[in-house]
């Protein structure tokens, strides 16, 4: 009863003030709540062989619980998070419960505003993106008011103002933005019918933090201006965008007011059994965040997006993974599909599916301006030259079905791995790592079958060679069960040869999924689009339970 | 269509949002004291904030006292040099302005400004590793200011953007008769126990003009012996002349009261000086311009030793 009060007094706010009662109930019935939720708990063990320690709560926890009511052009939704206290590896700051995402939104014809809490993006982020990824700990929702406006067909207009989430408060700086998308086929006829599609979009995003430093006079409002355009025509796809950031004085950059740019250009081809993607970007001085003292992923308000593949193999995906380097890198990406058909030479009896990925980062090429003490420029930068090597990666991917009973993935990589930038190692040697990996699925019957994951990472630098073999039964559509080892065998020194032992068991049933492991973790870096953050090593017993309706 | 013209207008309204800092660094200058008809601006290091402690201050140290020379009835003249320890002709022009100095003694005021790029030291090489830059990045912004398109390059009592050498005797001589338009009289104190300046100013008008005027401060140290690139020679015993070491009152200096015939106005900064600092060889430099950027003309200078 409380709940429908609620929703009443929504919908009366909103304009649906001349429902009588019947009509109330009439409207009730249109609506819908969906939601998700999901609970991980770990019980941990010291465990000594591997550094991994337990936290004096001994058990550790994270949960959270989407709601969403939706009912025509109106929709309110609500987030209680709980960490009692956060998994390890997760940020300190998520301590203890609370609603920490609540909004309302409505449209009334080309107009949508939304109150409370959202989630939004100009462009490719380079000037603003707010978003949530849970894995990470990462979430940047806004909190404040968001009001988009088609203007005409083809022009839609964004505007906000807010502050961002930091944990359960939020960051002392104000964040204000504009965008506008323009379709130039919509709105000029002459393009209507043209095979060319271009769209168009400016945005401008600027961030008050009040000025209390006594050393410097530092900038209050602190200004990203972007502009973008997206050209198609049939299989031939073209992204560009360019961002500049007023001076900027952080904690990220060492307090100099070198404005910041960036830029990220991005083209395509694709046709049947074949896709092709080249990427380039470059970030100078470009960490904006809404307070300047703020380091990690904390407060960031534009995001600079990795070119780099994500792999999700467990060698590959979190002993060397890249992250973005926010105070200046150039990268470049190529990445190509190609499907053998089937009854060709090498695409066999099933066809085969092959996929070579390169990418690379370099730091900026600078040169100091020694100026601390004058106009603390910093540094300058050629834009056309490169630094230090950060990453390299170049990898292939092949998938074969060899019957109907057995399938197979295999990975080959080649990093080259900048510990002391990527990792902030100082002193530790850049990481040179070739990686073999081969995923078999032997499918029983029907119902059974049997995974069977061999990777193998090898390098004469960091903690030396590694191995990995998973099984994993399936017992489909309901059950699986699965027993993992990761061998540090060529560890230079033999107390660290350790074995990572894992099992782990787990239920799926429509929309929910129960998982219980118990063993050991390695300590490594999780990372999500070049946002990365550290985990320790652990052991004991792990509980996950999702659930979505 | 009109709507689009709109959009243009939303993205100049954020930039509205966007403050470009040219000076990194805060002044150092406290809040203003009156006493005895004199607009006391005290260093916040010195924590004086109200006049029983100014009269503390000054009553509890010993101070040493040098006053500039007269110039009521002359215009003095500044040449504001933009110079680097490793531009290889810029010893050229600080022997052409020891030369103008020879001719015009104190009516002409010199100042050597470090900056750009041959002003960057090289903090861990065994040579050019001194910062001759003044702090704030006040060179710079002059630079730009001033339109610096080359070393050496300077501007007499800032008429018009700097020039060459060979320019500068012209402007001084095409001013150096002008009847003065104020008496900017000086008075400097010096405590070298706690490294401190107190520098008097009394500007009285002898003419109202229309524009508003500031009033600058500089400190310039003379005779510091280090490395120079001296037409391709790099000699680690160049005497550096009359280089800027603080601009005490910020880049542009303070706005004075509207100008009004013999109308009296009183300043007495207080600051301090590094105690690395040659003393004897420090002088305060104090000059009056026109404030309106189209401008910045000086109209009157004066300069004095710290001790």
């Amino acid at each position: 009863m409380k709940l429908k009060t609620l929703l009443a007094i929504c919908l009366a706010f909103f304009g649906f003030s001349k429902l009588s009662a019947q009509n109330f109930e009439e409207t009730m019935s249109n609506g819908q709540i969906r939601g998700n939720f999901q609970f991980d708990m770990q019980y941990y063990q010291e465990d000594s062989a591997i550094g991994a320690q337990q936290p004096s709560e001994e058990i550790l926890s994270n949960g959270f619980l989407n709601l969403i009511y939706t009912n025509g052009n109106f929709s309110t939704g609500i987030r209680y998070e709980s960490y009692q206290n956060a998994l390890l590896g997760f940020p300190n700051g998520y301590k203890g419960n609370g609603l920490t995402y609540r909004f309302a939104t409505f449209k009334k014809d080309k107009l949508t505003v939304t109150a409370g809490n959202f989630y939004e993006q100009f462009g490719n982020g380079l000037a603003f993106r707010s978003y949530e990824e849970r894995g990470l700990g990462y979430d940047n929702a806004m909190d404040g008011i968001r009001i988009k406006y088609e203007l005409m067909e083809g022009i839609n207009l964004t505007g906000l103002t807010g502050k961002q989430r930091i944990f359960f408060e939020y960051g002392e700086g104000i964040v204000r933005g504009f965008d506008a998308d323009i379709s130039l086929n919509s709105v000029f006829k002459s393009l209507k019918e043209n095979k060319t599609k271009i769209r168009v979009g400016g945005s401008a995003v600027s961030k008050y933090q009040a000025d209390q430093d006594s050393r410097y006079v530092l900038p209050e409002n602190v200004a990203t201006f972007a502009g973008r355009v997206n050209i198609n025509r049939g299989k031939i796809n073209f992204n560009g965008e360019y961002a500049y950031k007023s001076n900027d004085p952080s904690g990220d950059n060492g307090f100099i007011y070198k404005p910041g740019e960036a830029i990220f250009l991005q083209s395509s081809y694709s046709q049947k059994g074949l896709g092709l993607v080249l990427s380039a970007k470059r970030n100078d001085n470009m960490s904006f965040r809404s307070n300047r003292t703020e380091s990690q992923q904390n407060l960031l308000i534009n995001y600079l997006p990795a070119l780099t593949k994500q792999h999700t193999y467990n060698l590959l995906a979190t002993l060397y993974p890249y992250a973005t380097q926010l105070n200046g890198e150039v990268a470049f990406q190529a990445d190509l599909i190609y499907k053998f058909k089937k009854g060709t030479m090498i695409g066999g009896e099933n066809g085969m599916d092959i996929q070579i990925n390169y990418s690379t980062a370099n730091n900026i090429d600078t040169t100091q301006l020694n100026d601390e003490n004058t106009l603390r420029k910093g540094y300058k930068s050629d834009y056309f030259k490169i630094g230090e090597v950060f990453f390299k990666d170049f990898n292939f991917q092949i998938d074969k079905k060899f019957s109907n009973k057995i399938k197979g993935r295999f990975t080959y990589a080649n990093l080259v791995y900048n510990q002391e930038v990527i990792a902030g190692k100082p002193g530790n040697p850049t990481v040179y790592a070739n990686v073999g990996i081969a995923d078999v699925t032997y499918k029983f019957t029907m119902r059974n079958s049997l995974r069977t994951e061999a990777q193998v990472l090898l390098t004469e630098q960091d903690h030396g060679d590694w191995a990995t073999l998973l099984l994993e039964y399936s017992y489909s559509p309901h059950w699986f069960v699965a027993i993992l080892d990761q061998y540090n065998y060529g560890n230079a020194i033999s107390k660290q040869r350790v074995h990572y032992y894992n099992a782990s068991v787990g239920y799926n049933n429509k929309g929910n999924r129960i998982t219980m492991s118990y063993g050991r973790q390695r300590a490594g870096i999780f990372c999500v689009g070049g946002v990365c953050r550290v985990v320790p090593a652990s052991n004991g017993l792990y509980l996950s339970i999702t659930s979505s309706f | 269509m009109k709507i689009i013209k709109l959009l243009p207008l939303l993205f100049v309204i954020s930039f509205a949002s966007c403050d470009k800092v040219d000076d990194p660094f805060p002044s150092e200058l406290g809040k203003s004291i009156f006493l005895n008809k004199t607009e006391y601006i005290v260093d916040k290091d010195f924590n004086v904030g109200n006049t029983n402690e100014l009269n503390t201050f000054i009553n509890n140290n010993t101070w040493t006292k040098v006053e500039a020379p007269d110039n009521s009835t002359r215009r003095f003249i500044t040449l504001e040099e933009f110079t680097g320890h490793k531009c290889t002709f810029c010893p050229d022009g600080t022997r052409e302005i020891i030369r103008l100095s020879g001719v015009y003694n104190e009516q002409l005021i010199p100042v050597g400004i470090h900056a750009g790029g041959f002003a960057e030291p090289k903090p861990t090489a065994n040579k050019f590793y001194t910062d001759f830059r003044a702090k704030g990045g006040h060179g710079e912004i002059y630079m730009t200011t001033f339109k610096v398109a080359g070393f050496p390059t300077g501007v007499v009592s800032r008429l018009g953007d700097a020039n060459g050498k060979n320019d500068w005797e012209q402007d001084i001589i095409s001013i150096k008769d002008d009847a003065p338009s104020a008496i900017l009289k000086m008075t400097n104190h010096y405590a070298a126990s706690i490294n401190a300046v107190r520098s008097n100013i009394e500007i009285t008008w002898l003419e109202s003009r229309p524009e508003d005027f500031n009033l600058q401060l500089y400190v310039t140290e003379d005779h510091i012996i280090d490395w120079q690139l001296d037409k391709g020679f790099e000699n680690p015993n160049y005497d550096h002349r009359h280089v800027l070491r603080k601009v005490v009152n910020d880049t542009y200096g303070k706005a004075l009261i509207k100008s009004e015939i013999n109308k009296t106005e009183k300043i007495e900064y207080i600051f301090t000086v590094e105690p690395g600092w040659k003393a004897q060889d420090m002088e305060v430099v104090a000059f009056i311009f026109n404030s309106d950027q189209t401008s910045y003309e000086v109209i009157q200078a004066n300069a004095a030793h710290v001790k």
